[in-house]
């Protein structure tokens, strides 16, 4: 059954960032002696965000993080921000085939100049107009509280209830499902391994889509 | 080896780790030695261990220095990396083999007219001002696009964008804009970093990187 409104998380849902900004973490680790494998970055790493992620990468490299590594990691921002990040695969044709009047928006704990940018990249800036909230920015509590998601419904002014939020990562899942919404967790992403889809279920989520093909599917028959 | 030979080396190593940082991959990232206010004595050093392009800003100083010098190491290629007034333009296109600063009409022109008259055509990278801060040498951001099509227009060959961000504040932002500013112009080339930041700016996509001091000096 076709949700009355859609609510996409961002990072590793429409954007391919998880995995391209572990491939960076895992150069930079390599480079300043730690030898890191993207494999290792995305398995450790991925979903944690302020001193949860620099504490994991200090237990991974057994001493504090040099200066630089804060400096690099700010470059690799603005680069890809300059550049753009390639999206997920299929992500773009899925967006542009919905309804233009399907309420939507953008959901994520990265900040608004971060998905806009991209979103102005991926030429989708005109599919969510002014709907894209920012975890760190529109609610007090981020993911995995539901807060956001709760926050962008209202915002499209569509009871949570009637409406589908698309996640990828387990943090997200888990305030998606708190939310009251229906969720498709997406592991469609090149940051997911082959356990994935079983760590979304795990948590409750009871639809995963290994593909925007399997999305569309599941919309149409669910 | 002498003391500036291992400190090219060592650049030519965070170069290296640099663009592997940032693509995984090696870049073409070429060095200028910015030699201005360096005696030969301290230059030769760097064109024994191999180095071959330099970067001076004095056309005076220029003529004073490098004759002796080319004719020794006739594969040097000089770079002009400073302001240059239209009036130095005919020297300037008889002794630079680049030149990094053309940020008007004007000066293009001169250097167009001399570079005929020469039969010497130095490739030139427009010199944006990315800050858009008064006092200082470059186009303004909005004029660009004008300024890289007269070059695309005249006998002179388009190296790319040069730009020196503003001092005292972290230069990422302002390298990512002028890359981002020279793709949207189709051009390739981008002459961005010098000691404190040529790391940064080969991660943000540099192609030359103009070093002095983290090379001459201890």
């Amino acid at each position: 059954m076709m949700p009355d409104a859609l609510i996409f998380d961002f990072d590793g849902v429409l954007l391919e960032s998880e995995y391209e900004g572990n491939r960076h973490l895992a150069r930079l680790l390599t480079e300043l002696g730690h030898p890191t494998t993207v494999e290792h970055a995305l398995r450790h790493f991925t979903g944690l965000s302020g001193n949860d992620f620099l504490g994991a990468v200090e237990r991974h490299i057994g001493r504090p993080l040099p200066e630089e590594f804060h400096g690099f990691r700010k470059v690799e921002s603005e680069r890809a921000l300059s550049e753009g990040v390639a999206a997920v695969a299929g992500a773009i044709e899925f967006v542009r085939a919905l309804a233009p009047d399907l309420p939507k928006a953008v959901a994520s704990s990265s900040s608004s100049h971060w998905i806009r940018t991209h979103l102005d990249h991926l030429g989708l800036r005109e599919d969510f107009g002014d709907h894209v909230y920012s975890g760190s920015e529109h609610v007090a509590r981020g993911k995995p509280a539901p807060d956001i998601y709760l926050h962008a419904a209202a915002q499209l002014g569509v009871p949570i209830e009637r409406c589908l939020i698309i996640e990828d990562s387990e943090v997200g899942a888990t305030g998606a499902l708190a939310s009251g919404a229906r969720v498709i967790g997406l592991a469609a992403g090149r940051h997911c391994d082959d356990g994935h889809d079983q760590r979304l279920r795990g948590l409750g989520v009871q639809e995963v889509a290994h593909s925007f093909d399997e999305v569309r599917s599941l919309l149409v028959s669910g | 080896m002498s003391d500036s030979a291992s400190r090219l080396q060592r650049i030519h190593e965070e170069i290296a780790a640099a663009a592997r940082i940032a693509r995984g991959e090696p870049a073409e990232v070429t060095l200028v030695a910015v030699s201005k206010t360096r005696s030969a004595d301290e230059i030769e050093p760097l064109i024994a261990a191999g180095q071959r392009a330099f970067g001076e800003s004095r056309v005076q100083e220029t003529l004073a220095k490098w004759p002796a010098l080319l004719a020794k190491h006739a594969d040097i290629r000089l770079h002009c990396i400073g302001r240059l007034q239209s009036n130095k333009a005919g020297e300037a296109v008889r002794l630079f083999d680049v030149i990094h600063s053309v940020d008007r009409r004007s000066l293009l022109d001169a250097l167009a007219m001399e570079a005929t008259k020469a039969g010497r055509f130095p490739a030139v990278y427009v010199q944006v001002n990315v800050g858009e801060e008064e006092q200082k040498g470059g186009c303004a951001l909005a004029e660009v696009g004008e300024l890289v099509e007269a070059v695309r227009a005249s006998p002179l060959p388009l190296a790319g964008l040069m730009a020196i961000p503003p001092l005292g504040v972290e230069p990422a932002p302002y390298f990512a804009l002028l890359a981002k500013v020279a793709r949207r112009h189709d051009v390739t080339g981008l002459s961005i970093g010098m000691s404190q930041d040529f790391r940064v700016a080969v991660m943000l996509g540099a192609t030359v990187v103009r070093v002095g001091t983290a090379l001459f000096e201890e």
